[in-house]
C-alpha cells in the first residue's frame, strides 16, 4: 500500500489530516493483525491505538518512507506485544526434543471454517500460546529470535508453541 | 462483519498454514471510535509535549505579553478608583433612626463623623435627635447606677414623648433587644463603620448597651434610643507583583545512580489575594545543569607486551656449567582499542510557569507565615551541550557517542511550599519560600531510554510590592 509522500510530511508535522489519512489507509490491515494478537476486540483496539499512537511518534526515526509498511507492522506487533507483557513471562520450560504434534486436518473440512471461526479459536487460546503462534507462524520468527523478543528461552518458545498447536487440533478436531 | 470462508486449503494443509492463509492477510475496519479517541490522545500527548524551541520568539512574546495586559486590565478593574461611582457621594458610615414614637414628628438625626484628633472633647461627632446638637455624654457612674436601678423596670418604663421629657425623666430605662415589644416599636437596626463604634465606645456610650452582642450599640440620648450594628468588613483582596531568584537542588535518580546539581531561576510572578487565601501564577526563567556522558573509542598504539633480548652472557660463578643471560626488555606495541568516558556539564534553558493555591496559616501585621501548593509545567527553551575534550596522543578517534541524558521538551510537576513574608511598609514586603518539587513526568530520560525520576529541593527569596492594599493587616 502506498501513500503519497506528501501524507508522511504532514504527520512529521504532526498535522491531524494527514495524521488521519494514514490512520485510514493503515488502519484495517493493523486490525487484523491486532485481532490476531488479541482476545477480543476491545483489546485489539487499545493495540490498534497505542500502536498508532508510537507510530507517530517515532515516525522521524524512519529513515525511508519506502519501508514503511514493514516498520508499521513490526510497530503493530511490539505494541501487541508490550500490552500482553505481564501476561508474557513465560515460566513453563518442558524439553520437547523438538517433537511436534501432527497437526494434519482433513482438507474438505478445513474449507468449511470461516474467518471469524479461525480468529475465534486463536483468540480462544492463553495470551503465551497465542503470541508465540502468532509470531512463529504467522510473523516466520524462529524460537531463538521470538526467546529473545519475549525474553525467554527457545525452550519456552518451542513449548508455548507445542502447547498452542495441540490445543487447536483438538479444538478443530471437536469442532469438525 | 464478512465472514468469508477459508478456500485457500489445499491438499495436505497443516493448522500452520490453515492460520495462516487465512488469517495472514485479513483486513477488518475497526469502530470509528477509535480514531477519535486516537486523535483525541495525540491531541493530549501533543499539549503534553509542547516543544518550545520550535515556537517563534514573537509568538512567545505575544503570549507574554497578553498575559501581562489580562493581568493589568484585571487589576484596574477591581481597583475602586476606577470605577465610574466614584463621583457618587460617600455612603455615610453610619445611620441613626430615631425611635418612631407616633405622637411626634422626629426628623433624621445627622451623623457627621470628624477626622481630626485630639481631645476626645474637641472631637465631635455629632449625633441628635435634633439638628444640629452636640451630643454630651454622660458620666459613666451616673450611668452604670440608673442602668443597674432600672433593670428590673426595662420592659416597662415608657418611652418618653419628646426629648425635653426625656431630659426630666429620672432615669433613661429603655433596653430595646431586652424587651422585643420595644424594641419593634421604638428601633431600627443601622449599621455603623467600626471606627465609628469604637468612637462612640471611647464617649462611654457603651454604658447604655445592654445587649452583651460586641457589634451593637445602643444608646439613649435625650430619651431617643439610638442602634448602631458595626459594619461587616469586607474581605480584604488585593493584587500583588513579585521578583525572586531560586536557588535549587535537583536530585536525579536512575537505576540506583543518584546524581545532583544546583539550578538557578529567577521568577516573576502575580497573586491576587482573598481573605486569607491565594491564587498565583507567573513566569521563571532558570538554568537547570546536568551531566553529560560521552563514550570516546579510540585506537592507538600501546605496549601490550614485552620481549627479552639477549645482549649478553657469561658463566655462572656459583654454578658451574651455568650461563648468566644479560638481557634488554623490548616493548611490543600494538594497535589498541580504547573506550573512555569524557564528563562534561551541559546547561538547559527553561521556562516555569505554576499555578499555586496558598493559605495563611498565621499572619500579623507585619508577617505571615502560609503554605502554597499547585501544579507547575516547565518548557526546555534552549539547550547549551559542552563539547568533550579529547586528547589522544598518538591515538585515532574512530567513534564519540553521546550518551547524555535526554531532556524532554516539557514536563510537569507538583509545587508545596511554605511561604515566609515580611512587611517592611505598606505596600512592599519581602519573602523567604523554601519549596519542594516533585516531577510527575521525567524531565529527563537516561541514555538507555529510561526515565530519571527528579526531585527538587529550593528557597525562592524576592520582593514583592501589594497593589490597593489598605493596611497592613490583611
Amino acid at each position: 500500500m502506498s501513500v503519497p509522500a506528501e501524507v508522511f510530511e504532514q504527520c512529521l508535522r504532526n498535522e491531524p489530516r494527514g495524521q488521519e489519512v494514514l490512520y485510514k489507509a493503515y488502519a484495517s490491515r493493523m486490525f487484523g493483525l491486532c485481532l490476531r494478537y488479541s482476545s477480543n476486540r476491545i483489546e485489539a483496539e487499545d493495540i490498534l491505538q497505542e500502536g498508532f499512537i508510537k507510530v507517530f511518534r517515532s515516525l522521524p526515526t524512519l529513515r525511508s518512507f519506502e519501508n514503511f509498511d514493514p516498520w508499521i507492522h513490526r510497530i503493530m506487533v511490539n505494541s501487541a506485544l508490550n500490552y500482553y507483557q505481564q501476561q508474557l513471562k513465560l515460566k513453563n520450560e518442558i524439553s520437547l526434543k523438538n517433537e511436534m504434534p501432527d497437526a494434519t486436518i482433513p482438507e474438505d473440512a478445513l474449507s468449511k471454517l470461516s474467518y471469524k471461526e479461525l480468529l475465534s479459536i486463536l483468540q480462544g487460546l492463553p495470551t503465551g500460546y497465542r503470541t508465540v503462534f502468532n509470531l512463529h507462524v504467522m510473523e516466520g520468527y524462529n524460537h531463538r529470535e521470538i526467546a529473545e523478543m519475549l525474553g525467554v528461552s527457545e525452550n519456552t518458545s518451542k513449548t508455548q508453541l507445542f502447547k498452542a498447536k495441540n490445543r487447536m487440533k483438538k479444538i478443530l478436531t471437536r469442532i469438525l | 462483519m464478512s465472514q468469508p470462508t477459508n478456500n485457500n486449503s489445499g491438499p495436505g494443509k497443516n493448522i500452520d498454514d490453515l492460520f495462516r492463509d487465512s488469517l495472514g492477510k485479513q483486513e477488518l475496519s475497526p469502530s470509528p471510535g477509535v480514531w477519535k479517541t486516537l486523535n483525541l490522545k495525540l491531541l493530549a500527548r501533543e499539549l503534553m509535549h509542547f516543544n518550545f524551541i520550535n515556537v517563534p520568539t514573537l509568538a512567545l512574546v505575544s503570549v507574554a505579553g497578553g498575559i501581562v495586559l489580562v493581568a493589568s486590565l484585571t487589576w484596574w478593574a477591581l481597583q475602586p478608583g476606577s470605577r465610574s461611582t466614584s463621583e457618587t457621594p460617600e455612603k455615610p458610615s453610619a445611620q441613626v433612626i430615631l425611635p418612631s414614637v407616633p405622637a411626634k414628628k422626629i426628623t433624621e438625626p445627622s451623623v457627621k463623623t470628624v477626622t481630626a484628633t485630639g481631645n476626645i472633647s474637641t472631637h465631635q461627632s455629632v449625633i441628635s435627635g435634633q439638628s444640629q446638637a452636640v451630643v454630651s455624654p454622660p458620666k459613666r457612674s451616673q450611668k452604670s447606677e440608673a442602668l443597674i436601678a432600672s433593670n428590673a423596670k426595662i420592659e416597662k418604663a415608657p418611652l418618653a414623648a419628646t426629648p425635653q421629657d426625656a431630659s426630666l425623666a429620672p432615669v433613661p430605662v429603655v433596653a430595646p433587644e431586652a424587651s422585643p415589644e420595644v424594641t419593634t416599636s421604638v428601633t431600627k437596626e443601622r449599621t455603623a463603620s467600626n471606627s465609628c463604634i469604637q468612637y462612640l465606645d471611647a464617649l462611654e456610650f457603651s454604658s447604655f448597651d445592654l445587649a452583651p452582642n460586641p457589634d451593637t450599640l445602643t444608646f439613649i440620648h435625650s430619651g431617643e434610643v439610638f442602634k448602631y450594628v458595626r459594619e461587616k468588613a469586607p474581605v480584604p483582596s488585593f493584587f500583588s507583583a513579585s521578583l525572586g531568584i531560586a536557588p535549587e537542588m535537583a536530585l536525579y535518580s536512575s537505576n540506583g545512580t543518584k546524581t545532583q546539581e544546583f539550578n538557578y531561576f529567577a521568577n516573576a510572578g502575580i497573586a491576587y489575594h482573598f481573605s486569607r487565601f491565594s491564587v498565583r501564577t507567573g513566569i521563571g526563567l532558570g538554568y537547570t545543569y546536568d551531566e553529560g556522558n560521552y563514550k570516546v573509542e579510540y585506537r592507538s598504539n600501546d605496549s601490550v607486551s614485552y620481549y627479552k633480548e639477549v645482549i649478553g652472557y657469561y658463566p655462572d660463578p656459583v654454578n658451574s656449567g651455568k650461563f648468566i643471560y644479560i638481557t634488554k626488555d623490548h616493548a611490543i606495541y600494538d594497535s589498541v582499542t580504547h573506550m573512555a568516558d569524557d564528563r562534561t556539564r551541559n546547561r538547559y534553558t527553561y521556562l516555569q510557569i505554576p499555578l499555586l493555591l496558598g493559605y495563611n496559616v498565621f499572619e500579623t501585621r507585619s508577617f505571615s507565615l502560609g503554605i502554597e501548593a499547585g501544579p507547575a509545567v516547565s518548557f526546555l527553551i534552549s539547550e547549551k551541550k559542552a563539547q568533550p575534550v579529547i586528547d589522544i596522543p598518538n591515538g585515532r578517534l574512530i567513534a564519540l557517542q553521546d550518551y547524555s541524558p535526554a531532556h524532554q521538551p516539557t514536563n510537569w510537576q507538583l509545587w508545596v511550599r511554605l511561604s515566609l513574608e515580611y512587611q517592611f511598609t505598606r505596600n512592599w514586603g519581602m519573602f523567604i519560600n523554601p519549596y519542594y518539587k516533585y516531577f510527575i513526568t521525567a524531565p529527563t530520560q537516561s541514555a538507555e531510554g529510561g526515565s530519571r525520576s527528579t526531585q527538587a529541593f529550593g528557597i525562592d527569596l524576592g520582593v514583592q510590592y501589594m497593589f490597593g492594599r489598605k493596611s497592613n493587616k490583611k
